[in-house]
């Protein structure tokens, strides 16, 4: 079970406090929140290096957390901006399939919040050219030659919608809801 | 591989230290003070305007120090805003405090072009050049508060985030230089005050970002 975002917060304030069972807590929830986060926009196997990831940069960037605010917000925009790093660095094909596995993302009050800050609602601004070609080459994990023989596009083409569909990615992280 | 974040989370629990949370309230009078500190600096270090200590204030002076003034703290606070991530985060009012700024230098060059002889000297090198070097340097107070602030927290847009802390910096101190500044024509203010926030823009902009990213 996933803690509401209101547990989520408390246990974010006493972890900045040096509270250890605090923090175990919350990195736990945290862990189990990134992996349904990150579900299906990421390869199965890479699923777990990326949650890590994130782990990471929490645990370096506790303090920018302000108790103030909500914090499922603060954990999401950290979980797409190790995302996109994430993306930026993938370029080897995969063969493995998405993370099928994953469940999406579960029921109840915390379903709009979750809505709202979730890797979909960021995908949304791109053109369909640029989210096509991120989605075949960046994680799907397919060739460049693949995806412009898919996509009927030239293979400059893919790049460029590739580069410009990262880089408007990068531009959205905090604004996209 | 989920024994590995097991063993991961240990570790983190592990090297737990308390942290002073960065809150947006004590951002917000960092800023403050930083922009104080330049005032009294370019207060101690040149010699204020007399008007401006008779109590005359000159429309063009307080105009054009006004919008500097909104235009760093409104790119200042999005600096705070930035280092502390947050999907749903909005920090666009620096754009509009920019673009009322620009009017300054935009007014310069249309009013350059129909320049009469006897309105004021479009150059003035005895000060053109103090305002540029001394706008950049007040600034530095700004700049450094402004980028400890993005170290330690989490900014997402690392390239945004140091281009305004340029901005904020630069046009906070030509702000504290402009109660030194003898000239209030449209030609110097629009132009000469105008480039150290260019300078510092471009400066935040191509240096900061090595030292912020994460």
């Amino acid at each position: 079970m996933i803690a509401d975002e209101a547990s989520l917060s408390r246990l974010m304030a006493n972890a900045q406090g040096g509270d250890r069972l605090a923090y175990r807590t919350l990195l736990k929830e945290c862990a189990h929140w990134l992996r349904r986060y990150f579900g299906r926009r990421v390869l199965a196997n890479q699923l777990d290096d990326l949650v890590q990831d994130t782990l990471l940069s929490l645990h370096r960037k506790l303090a920018s957390y302000d108790p103030d605010r909500p914090f499922l917000p603060w954990l999401a925009a950290i979980a797409r901006y190790r995302w996109i790093d994430h993306l930026r660095h993938v370029y080897r094909r995969e063969e493995q399939a998405l993370a099928d596995d994953v469940p999406d993302h579960g029921e109840g009050d915390e379903d709009e919040i979750v809505a709202r800050i979730s890797l979909e609602r960021l995908f949304a601004h791109l053109s369909p050219a640029q989210a096509r070609a991120i989605e075949m080459v960046k994680i799907e994990g397919r060739s460049i030659a693949e995806a412009a023989q898919s996509c009927g596009q030239s293979e400059p083409l893919i790049k460029v919608n590739i580069h410009r569909g990262l880089k408007k990615l990068a531009s959205m992280v905090e604004k996209a809801q | 591989m989920v024994r590995e974040i097991d063993h991961l989370i240990y570790d983190l629990v592990e090297r737990l230290r308390p942290v002073r949370a960065l809150r947006i309230r004590g951002g917000m009078i960092q800023m403050m003070l930083a922009a104080l500190a330049s005032f009294a600096l370019s207060a101690l270090w040149l010699d204020i305007r007399e008007d401006l200590l008779a109590g005359a204030f000159p429309p063009m002076f307080l105009i054009a120090n006004g919008l500097f003034l909104i235009l760093s703290l409104a790119a200042g606070s999005s600096v705070v805003m930035m280092s502390g991530p947050q999907v749903g985060n909005r920090h666009d009012g620096w754009k509009w405090a920019t673009a009322m700024a620009g009017l300054l230098p935009f007014s310069a060059m249309i009013m350059a072009t129909i320049h009469r002889r006897d309105d004021p000297p479009i150059l003035a090198p005895e000060h053109d050049f103090y305002c540029v070097a001394y706008g950049t340097g007040f600034g530095l107070l700004m700049a450094t508060a402004l980028t400890n602030r993005l170290r330690r927290g989490a900014p997402v847009s690392p390239e945004r985030a140091s281009l305004l802390v340029g901005i904020a910096a630069g046009a906070i101190g030509v702000c504290a230089y402009g109660i030194s500044c003898p000239l209030d024509n449209i030609f110097h203010i629009g132009i000469w005050h105008s480039v150290p926030i260019l300078i510092s823009g471009l400066i935040g902009r191509f240096i900061i970002p090595a030292l912020i990213r994460w």
